[in-house]
C-alpha cells in the first residue's frame, strides 16, 4: 500500500527512537498525576481558557462560513420557492381577477335588471324587460336588436323606455327578437310637448343622429333652455307624459319667426344593456 | 526546519479536528491527533523532537478542553507499548500498516477507557479507528 513506496523500504516494525524507559515511566507518572489532578485550579485553568481562545476564534470563522453557506443556499432555495410561489400567485390572481370581473358584470347586470323591474313595477305593469343583443343592427344607425319577439307578445309600434325616458320604438318583430329604432334616428317622429313653467307647447320632434330637433318653433312661444319635453301620447302605443329630453339650444332659422330647437335626449340606450318594452 | 514542519502538521491536525467537530461526526476529536503522534514518533524519519510531541499533546488538550495530560497519556502509553514489544519480541521485519492499526486500536481503546461511553462503544471504536487510520495513511502518503 502506502508504505510499499521506495521511500519506506528500509523501515522496520518498531520505532527507531531510543527512549529511556525510566524517563518514560517518570513522564507517565507525572502526566497521570496532572491528568488526575483538579484542573480547575488557578494555575491550569487560565492556561486552558487562554488556549481555548484560538480554536474558539477559528471555530467562529468556520461557524460564520457555515452560516454563510447555509444562508446562501437558503437564499437560492427560498428564491426558487418564492419564484414558483409567485408564479402560482400570479395565476391565482389572474383567475381571481377574471372571477371578480365576472362578478362585477353580474352585479351590474343585476343592478340594471333591478332598475328595469322597478320601472316595470312603478309605471308599466304589463311591460317586458328585454336585453339588447346587437347595436346598429344590420348596419343601420340607431337600430337595436333585442331578445324579445313575437312569442313574448311584442308587436310593432310599441315604445321602449329606460329609467330616464323614452328610448325608441319597435319597428320589426321576429319570432324571438325585435328591432328597435331609437329616438335619435331621423326616421322616427314623435309628438311631444315642451313644458315651460305652466305653459305647454306641442310640436313634432324628430332625431338628427345626435340630438332631437324641432325644425320650426314659433318665437312668440316663451320657452327657456332646460325646459323639459314629454310625449303627448297617441292613445295607441305611445303613453302620455314620457320624458323625452331637455331643450338644449335655440337656433335661428331662415324664417325669422321661427327657432330651430335642439333637444338633448334624456335616455342614452348606449349605456344600457336592458330596456323595457311598454305594452 | 523540522520543528516548523511539525508545527504545520500539528496545526493541520488541530484545524481539521476543529472543522470536523463542527459537523457533529462521532467523536473524531482524538482520532486525528493520535494519527499525528503515530506519524511523528513511529513513521517519520525527520527527527521529530520527543518534547515537541509532548507539548503538542498538551496544547491539543488545552484547545479541545480535555483534561491536561489526556493526549500525552495515550502517546506515552503507545511509546511504552512499543518499547515493551521491542524488548520482548526480537523480530526485524519491514514495517507494515498492521502495526499502525494495532497502535491506533490501542490508542482508541485507552481513550475510551479514559472517557467511557454509556452505549455504542464498539461502533465509536471502529469509526474513530477508521478515521485515525485514514488520516495516518494520508499523512504517510502526502506529509513529506
Amino acid at each position: 500500500m502506502f508504505l510499499s513506496s521506495k521511500k519506506r523500504k528500509n523501515k522496520f516494525l518498531f520505532s527507531k527512537h531510543e527512549v529511556n524507559l525510566n524517563l518514560l515511566i517518570i513522564l507517565l507518572i507525572i502526566n497521570y498525576s496532572i491528568y488526575s489532578s483538579n484542573q480547575d485550579n488557578r494555575f491550569l485553568n487560565p492556561i486552558k481558557i487562554s488556549l481555548q481562545l484560538a480554536p474558539q476564534s477559528i471555530s467562529l470563522i468556520f461557524e460564520y462560513g457555515k452560516n454563510l453557506i447555509n444562508d446562501v443556499s437558503n437564499y437560492f432555495a427560498s428564491k426558487q420557492n418564492l419564484l414558483s410561489e409567485n408564479e402560482n400567485l400570479q395565476k391565482e390572481n389572474a383567475e381571481l381577477k377574471a372571477y371578480v370581473m365576472q362578478m362585477a358584470d353580474i352585479e351590474s347586470e343585476n343592478h340594471e335588471l333591478n332598475n328595469k323591474l322597478n320601472i316595470q313595477k312603478k309605471y308599466f305593469k304589463d311591460s317586458i324587460v328585454t336585453q339588447i343583443l346587437n347595436l346598429n343592427y344590420q348596419g343601420q344607425n340607431h337600430h337595436f336588436l333585442v331578445d324579445k319577439g313575437e312569442i313574448d307578445g311584442v308587436y310593432i309600434g310599441q315604445i321602449v323606455v329606460d329609467k330616464s325616458g323614452i328610448v325608441g320604438q319597435v319597428i320589426q318583430v321576429n319570432n324571438a327578437s325585435s328591432v328597435i329604432r331609437t329616438i335619435l334616428s331621423n326616421q322616427l317622429y314623435l309628438t311631444g310637448y315642451i313644458k315651460s313653467g305652466k305653459i305647454i307647447y306641442q310640436s313634432l320632434i324628430k332625431g338628427d343622429g345626435k340630438n332631437l330637433i324641432i325644425n320650426y318653433f314659433n318665437k312668440t312661444n316663451k320657452i327657456n333652455l332646460g325646459d323639459e319635453v314629454f310625449t303627448t301620447g297617441d292613445n295607441l302605443n305611445i303613453p302620455k307624459g314620457l320624458r323625452i329630453g331637455k331643450v338644449k339650444k335655440l337656433l335661428n332659422t331662415e324664417l325669422n319667426d321661427f327657432y330651430k330647437l335642439v333637444i338633448e335626449p334624456s335616455s342614452n340606450p348606449y349605456k344600457e344593456r336592458f330596456l323595457v318594452i311598454v305594452k | 526546519m523540522v520543528k516548523f514542519f511539525q508545527i504545520k502538521l500539528f496545526a493541520l491536525s488541530a484545524v481539521l479536528t476543529l472543522l470536523v467537530s463542527l459537523f457533529d461526526i462521532l467523536y473524531p476529536t482524538i482520532s486525528l491527533i493520535i494519527s499525528f503522534f503515530i506519524y511523528c514518533f513511529f513513521v517519520s524519519n525527520d527527527g521529530f523532537k520527543f518534547l515537541c510531541i509532548l507539548i503538542s499533546g498538551f496544547l491539543f488538550d488545552g484547545f479541545f478542553n480535555f483534561n491536561f495530560g489526556t493526549c500525552n497519556l495515550i502517546f506515552l502509553s503507545l511509546v511504552l507499548f512499543d518499547l515493551a514489544l521491542k524488548k520482548f519480541i526480537s523480530i526485524k521485519k519491514k514495517q507494515t500498516n498492521y502495526y499502525f492499526l494495532l497502535l491506533i486500536f490501542l490508542a482508541q481503546f485507552i481513550f475510551l477507557l479514559i472517557h467511557p461511553l454509556s452505549q455504542n462503544f464498539i461502533f465509536y471504536f471502529i469509526i474513530n479507528s477508521a478515521i485515525s487510520f485514514i488520516y495516518l495513511m494520508i499523512l504517510i502518503r502526502y506529509a513529506e
